[in-house]
């Protein structure tokens, strides 16, 4: 008798919702061939667990209690009374509830010349072969299980392209809702291409109605085009109970500016991925985020950025206050190829520990391979100043306030980076409400 | 009225204090000297209520009232406070979302009213015109420099106008 690897439940769960699922699921034959060998892949290795190098503090074989069935569609009363999770009359909302585009709740009034959106699904179900060929990532990227289970199950998301020189000054808001009970699973796929000198903020807010289990798998691919200029932001505001992955993949082009930025504010599990290549010279990248964890949540932040052509510059920074029992884990890996001269990239990683329970782990990497580079990597991990804290005790300031104080100052650093002031001041309102939580 | 009496206080496991005792009257304005390490850094801290110095025996009296089991922003409220020579630079915090907190926490203690944001800067403007900081810079988005010399003046009027409480001022709190 042959030996059966033994399963955990969720691998159980995953082996019996994609056969049951896969051709519900929109696309051609293509498309489910795609999603087959994405699923195959998984179903193979398994979830990834502390032997995987890639997921060393991030166990998700251990982790990954259940995989949920696949949401049904969202109740569309709920999900318009909503309360927007980022105050801004500017942007221009597209809605994306349990994971299918809704453009009824969508506001695509007046759409800027040169911007197109449509749905993902619609062009999985033609067959449309430009969106088929975007779909095809490099084996590193293909393979990497949260990717790969996004592939198999997405089930809509949004072709987004920016025709070259167009300026976009509606930032777009890709709003992802999660409403219902039981606990469900999303997965959604967006394709977002800006053309050469064009200029977009692409906003993406993630989170649930219900405070229950949910497992959202959301993943934007972003071509950012010779000489386009693109900032990316991302809020993750999902219920404690959730558990949420996120995958960014970026090209950067010649001459381009790029800038991403999480705040991973939810999920009892949380994992933000950034696959970036500099693809051409003389371009400019910000990879920034903030982590804010308490109770037994785990986050984790893995960066890996090719720094593939020459002169090109970026800055890394992300920080994380965590609290009680949680923990954060970074990992940042910067790889410079032999022929990428006068690279320059600086990446720091800052926790700050509330608790004696808290934990950070952070693992930044440096491949560099050319000589001509100006490389550099930090990592700091401690408690809140006590000189700092004093000082601001003995101006009378109670002790819950002071730390509220710090702990801002400490995340503002990264905070004030974004340039977008909306989702600046939705974001510090967020950090407030935590801290406020924090201190009754 | 601050009375210290016989106050015997550790730091690092080492005693430090063995038995002061000092009066010190409302009005009155006092110096404590002595050679490095004699423990004027100590016994400040230890009246502003800093955390890791131990007291094993004796009392401190505001008012008539034990101060010694209060936080330090207890105590600051009481109107017991450590002036810094060199004001702390706080990174990522403003002089004035500090400058308001402290402010109001004293308010708050007192009974007083909170001041809003407009108010308290209408407050700011007003005493800034009375210290002569009258360049914007120093108080908008003032410049790291800027913002301790504001700082400093106002640990200063403090000082200067203690209002009855007393203020256990260390030269070199270093
Ligand atoms: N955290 C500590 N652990 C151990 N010993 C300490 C600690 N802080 C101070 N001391 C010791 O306590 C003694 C008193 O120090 P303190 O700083 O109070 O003196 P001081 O009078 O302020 O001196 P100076 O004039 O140099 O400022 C010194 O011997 C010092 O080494
Ligand atoms: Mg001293």
């Amino acid at each position: 008798m042959a030996a059966t690897p033994i399963q955990t439940p969720a691998e159980q769960a995953l082996a019996a919702l994609y056969p049951a699922e896969r051709t519900s699921l929109p696309g051609t034959a293509d498309v489910i061939a795609i999603r087959d060998a994405a699923f195959g892949g998984v179903e193979k290795s398994g979830l990834p667990h502390r032997r995987v190098e890639d997921w060393k503090y991030t166990d998700l074989r251990a982790r990954l209690k259940t995989f949920p069935p696949a949401a049904g569609p969202a109740d569309v009363a709920r999900v318009l009374i909503a309360a927007p999770a980022v105050d801004d009359d500017k942007a221009r909302r597209l809605v994306i509830a349990n994971g299918r585009y809704r453009p009824e709740l969508s506001d695509l009034n007046g759409l800027e010349p040169g911007l197109s959106v449509f749905s993902l699904a619609k062009a999985l179900e033609a067959g449309d072969a430009d969106v088929l060929a975007a779909l095809k990532l490099e084996d590193a990227i293909a393979t990497n299980t949260a990717v790969a289970l996004n592939t198999a199950f997405m089930t809509d998301g949004l072709v987004i392209v920016v025709a070259d020189d167009a300026v976009i000054e509606r930032p777009l808001e890709l709003v992802h809702i999660a409403e219902g009970e039981p606990a469900a699973s999303t997965a959604v796929r967006h394709l977002v291409t800006v053309g050469k000198g064009a200029k977009v903020t692409l906003i993406e807010t993630v989170e649930s109605l219900d405070t229950v289990a949910h497992h959202s798998n959301v993943m934007t691919v972003i071509n950012v085009g010779e000489g386009a200029a693109v900032d990316h932001i991302r809020l993750q505001l999902e219920p404690d109970e959730a558990v949420s992955l996120t995958s960014l993949v970026a090209k950067i082009g010649q001459g381009a500016s790029f800038d991403t930025f999480n705040a991973a504010l939810g999920a009892s599990l949380a994992r933000a991925q950034i696959f970036a290549e500099f693809t051409g010279r003389d371009a400019r990248a910000g990879f920034r985020g903030v982590t804010m964890l308490n109770g037994r949540r785990h986050a984790d932040t893995t960066l890996f950025l090719v720094h593939g052509a020459e002169n090109c510059r970026s800055r890394e920074l992300y920080k994380a206050v965590i609290d009680d029992e949680a923990r954060s884990v970074f990992a940042g890996r910067i790889a410079v190829p032999s022929h990428a001269q006068k690279t320059d990239a600086r990446m720091m990683t800052a926790s700050l520990l509330l608790s004696e329970e808290a934990e950070a782990d952070a693992k930044p990497e440096l491949e560099i391979f050319a000589d001509d580079v100006q490389c550099g990597h930090g990592a700091t991990c401690g408690a809140i100043d006590d000189d700092l804290l004093f000082y601001l005790l003995s101006r009378g300031i109670p002790k819950t306030e002071a730390e509220s104080m710090l702990i801002l100052a400490f995340l503002g650093e990264a905070i004030d980076e974004i340039q977008n002031q909306a989702v600046h001041d939705a974001l510090i309102h967020r950090v407030e409400g935590w801290l406020k939580a924090r201190s009754a | 009225m601050l009375e210290i009496k016989n106050l015997h206080a550790r730091v690092g496991g080492r005693e430090i204090l063995k038995g002061l005792t000092l009066t010190v009257n409302p009005g009155e304005v006092h110096a404590i000297m002595g050679p490095n390490g004699a423990g004027k850094s100590t016994l400040s801290y230890i009246l502003a209520g800093k955390d890791d110095y131990e007291v094993t025996d004796g009392e401190v009296l505001l008012n008539g009232q034990s101060i010694l089991d209060l936080a330090p922003n207890e105590r600051s409220v009481a109107g017991l406070f450590l002036a810094f020579q060199y004001p702390i630079e706080i990174p990522g915090v403003a002089t004035m979302t500090f400058l308001k907190a402290a402010l109001n926490a004293h308010r708050k203690a007192k009974g007083d009213k909170e001041l809003t944001t407009p108010e308290f800067m209408k407050l700011v403007k007003g005493v800034a015109e009375k210290l002569n900081i009258t360049s914007e810079h120093h108080l908008g988005h003032a410049e790291a420099a800027g913002q301790r010399r504001l700082l400093r003046r106002r640990e200063e009027a403090r000082r200067d106008h203690a209002d009855g409480a007393v203020a256990a001022g260390d030269l070199h709190p270093r």
